[in-house]
């Protein structure tokens, strides 16, 4: 089976939950730095729910970092 | 806050205010003033609706996705296979037509049975996704 068909199987790990706590902000800040809702900060940290790249970057733009120092393959 | 960014609630609430109002309110007896009034009502609905989901973040889109796809869509074959099974057997056939006969004051009749088969489907339908989307976001919160 070629590895492409198995990318919705990858499972990601984040640093989301680590940088937001480093810089104090609550769950409520990132949501609204993020404009998204708390719950949807909740299951991002959680690791259930993978960010689209849109949204992965603006993660990162928010910590001033590079995705790739955020989301890492499990 | 402006008014441009409220929580995608906010407009869903928007929306549905008219609809609610035009089937709670006491019947438009003018046929004309009726149809503009339901028709305004329902591009004031679409509108807003669609501004709702534009202002829902990506996990609250995925999540409604996800349960129309899986609680909404079986919920209605569901409703399909019981409605074929209807026709075919007397065993579910006929606890169905009672059922249709006791929410029309018609009785059993091919026109009470598209109505109610419609009505009922659609509320299936809702509670299969509610049921869905519902666990969706309980799966979310967990850690691990």
């Amino acid at each position: 089976v070629a590895v492409q068909t198995l990318a919705w199987l990858t499972v990601m790990k984040n640093r989301v939950r680590e940088l937001r706590t480093e810089r104090g902000w609550t769950q409520a800040d990132l949501a609204k730095r993020l404009d998204v809702s708390r719950n949807s900060v909740i299951a991002i940290e959680n690791g259930k729910y993978d960010p689209s790249l849109p949204l992965a970057f603006l993660i990162a733009d928010a910590f001033g970092m590079k995705i790739e120092q955020i989301f890492q393959r499990d | 806050m402006s008014l441009l960014r409220l929580p995608s609630w906010a407009y869903t609430l928007i929306a549905a205010l008219p609809a609610l109002a035009f089937v709670l309110v006491p019947k438009i007896e003018d046929d004309i003033l009726r149809a503009v009034a339901g028709g305004a009502t329902m591009v004031w609905l679409v509108a807003f609706a669609t501004y709702a989901w534009i202002r829902l973040d990506e996990p609250s889109r995925e999540a409604h996705k996800f349960a129309w796809f899986w609680g909404g869509a079986p919920a209605l074959a569901v409703m399909q296979l019981i409605a074929i099974a209807a026709v075919a057997t007397p065993i579910v056939g006929e606890p169905v037509a009672a059922f249709i006969a006791s929410q029309s004051k018609n009785g059993a009749t091919p026109e009470s049975g598209f109505f109610v088969g419609v009505f009922a489907a659609a509320v299936v339908q809702v509670l299969g996704y509610g049921l869905v989307w519902t666990c969706w976001w309980l799966s979310k919160r967990s850690r691990g």
